[in-house]
């Protein structure tokens, strides 16, 4: 299931950890791709945009299937099954399909979990990051954004950053 | 009389929760071994809160399910589901679905207006469980679930309300599209929108991954608060403006009651509703929660049920007018 051996068709030099299964003019063409030329070809772009069109609220949508076949979670569930029942295969899936996650989470507005904290949670949070580690998290998520041509991400981790650069002072 | 006594039906809870790494339950497979050590983990946690009866969904008698769903306890998903289990309190105000949409679904049903008490219920619960199994978190998303909407603290809460004064007047429309987008679901319960039958609605949080469980009982208890207070409004209004009509097709519809000799489950949900509202209104004098009992014990599988007899549809009409007829003269009136 998981083909994480393969090289990257792209730079042929990392290890591919995204697969796609395009049909153009009726020739199936398999292309695997690393975490980096991901973010840059053009096949994610596509299907970014795709994806963010289909998280408008959740509901069962008049998806159409496109005829590929995407990333695959260790339970079995395809982003395709994702899109199309509105439903995660299991708790990996969050981190395997994390761009759909990040697609559905940013139309709530991007705001993240503020409710009560499992125990086995707080006691490895214990020690809270700092500003400084806060502003270089939030660097790295912006740069990542922007190129991955994510503007709308990127300008709401740009202003998260300002507001904590004011506190900094 | 009390506006909230005549207007809140029942305050449910729910949380969501699943299991680390283990498939969510329509990826589920038969790995019997797993469901052992899931359902022993579960039992351990309940067992430690609330004495409880269990009930697997491969061995149950499908009218004791039917009868289970009809008394909310537990929900069609679960009974469809191959390796779906309950664990159900004594007094039936607690109950865990396992391997409903997901792994786990603890949630607590009270009479009247008591958030707070079945959040505690809930959290009681929840609190066991995660010293028993693994469950799925994320600091970012919260509860991880198998539908996105339920991220966050898996909670719903969910409020049972009868809006008679809100739905002749018409204004439980503009209502419903106002909380639409305040984060809050107003839907009829037994029928569609504003044409629910019973003038029985549920009111309930929405998607928010944000929100703390706090938060979610405040915003949900002002906006209940805000609803029993325009109701109130609304039912002097139908009061007024009706007046002797609307007496009249109160009495009319108790004196069906009183006098039928067989009623299908809708008639009865039409005429009982406008008793209640004659109760509400203090045109007669019969304990509210007693004809709420009926809603519940007068559907088709709680009949067959509670007489222990398997019914046809006509004898189920006749027993139905029996069972109102009964509860009618225990109250004197």
């Amino acid at each position: 299931m998981y083909k994480s051996q393969k090289l990257c068709d792209c730079c042929k030099k990392n290890i591919a950890n995204y697969f796609y299964k395009e049909y153009v003019n009726g020739q199936k063409l398999d292309i695997a791709l690393c975490e980096e030329c991901n973010a840059n070809s053009n096949i994610a772009e596509h299907y970014n945009v795709f994806m963010s069109s289909l998280f408008n609220d959740f509901m069962p949508s008049p998806y159409q299937p496109l005829k590929v076949a995407r990333k695959t979670c260790k339970c079995g569930c395809t982003e395709e099954d994702i899109l199309s029942t509105g439903r995660f295969g299991c708790s990996e899936c969050y981190k395997t399909f994390s761009n759909i996650v990040d697609a559905y989470v940013n139309k709530l507005g991007g705001r993240t979990y503020a409710g009560k904290m499992p125990e086995h949670v707080i006691s490895k949070s214990v020690k809270a990051p700092t500003l400084d580690e806060k502003i270089q998290e939030l660097q790295a998520k912006m740069n990542a954004a922007a190129k991955a041509e994510n503007y709308v991400l990127a300008k709401q981790y740009k202003d998260e950053l300002q507001k904590l650069l004011a506190r900094r002072g | 009389m009390n506006i909230f006594s005549t207007t809140v039906v029942s305050t449910r809870i729910r949380l969501a929760r699943n299991i680390n790494s283990l498939p969510f339950p329509r990826m589920l497979k038969g790995e019997e071994e797993i469901y052992s050590v899931l359902y022993a983990g579960v039992k351990k946690a309940c067992d430690k809160v609330f004495s409880n009866d269990y009930y697997s969904m491969a061995t149950i008698e499908p009218l004791k399910a039917q009868a289970l769903v009809e008394r909310h306890l537990i929900s069609k998903n679960l009974v469809k589901s191959k390796y779906g289990a309950a664990f159900i309190s004594k007094p039936e105000d607690i109950s865990v679905m396992v391997n409903e949409e997901d792994h786990l679904r603890i949630q607590s049903i009270l009479r009247g207006f008591h958030l707070e008490d079945a959040y505690n219920n809930v959290a009681k619960v929840d609190a066991e469980l995660k010293k028993n199994l693994d469950i799925a978190f994320d600091s970012r998303l919260g509860y991880l679930t198998s539908c996105p909407t339920n991220l966050g603290s898996g909670m719903r809460a969910s409020v049972m309300l009868f809006l008679p004064g809100l739905t002749m007047t018409g204004k439980i429309e503009a209502l419903i599209l106002k909380y639409q987008g305040a984060g809050i679901t107003i839907r009829g319960i037994y029928g569609e929108g504003s044409k629910a039958e019973g003038y029985m609605y549920q009111v309930s949080n929405q998607a928010a991954i944000s929100l703390s469980e706090s938060e979610i009982l405040n915003m949900v208890k002002k906006v209940v608060e805000t609803i029993v207070n325009l109701e109130d409004v609304a039912r002097k209004e139908i009061a007024t403006i009706q007046g002797l009509d609307l007496k009249n097709s109160i009495m009319i519809s108790y004196g069906i009651l009183k006098y039928a000799c067989k009623m299908s489950s809708q008639e009865l949900m039409q005429n009982l509703a406008l008793v209640k509202l004659g109760v509400a209104l203090g045109y007669l004098n019969i304990d509210i929660e007693k004809l709420n009992n009926l809603t519940i014990n007068t559907q088709p599988a709680m009949m067959c049920f509670i007489t222990k007899k398997n019914m046809n549809a006509e004898q189920r009409d006749i027993a139905r007018v029996k069972m109102v007829q009964d509860t009618l003269n225990k109250e004197g009136v």
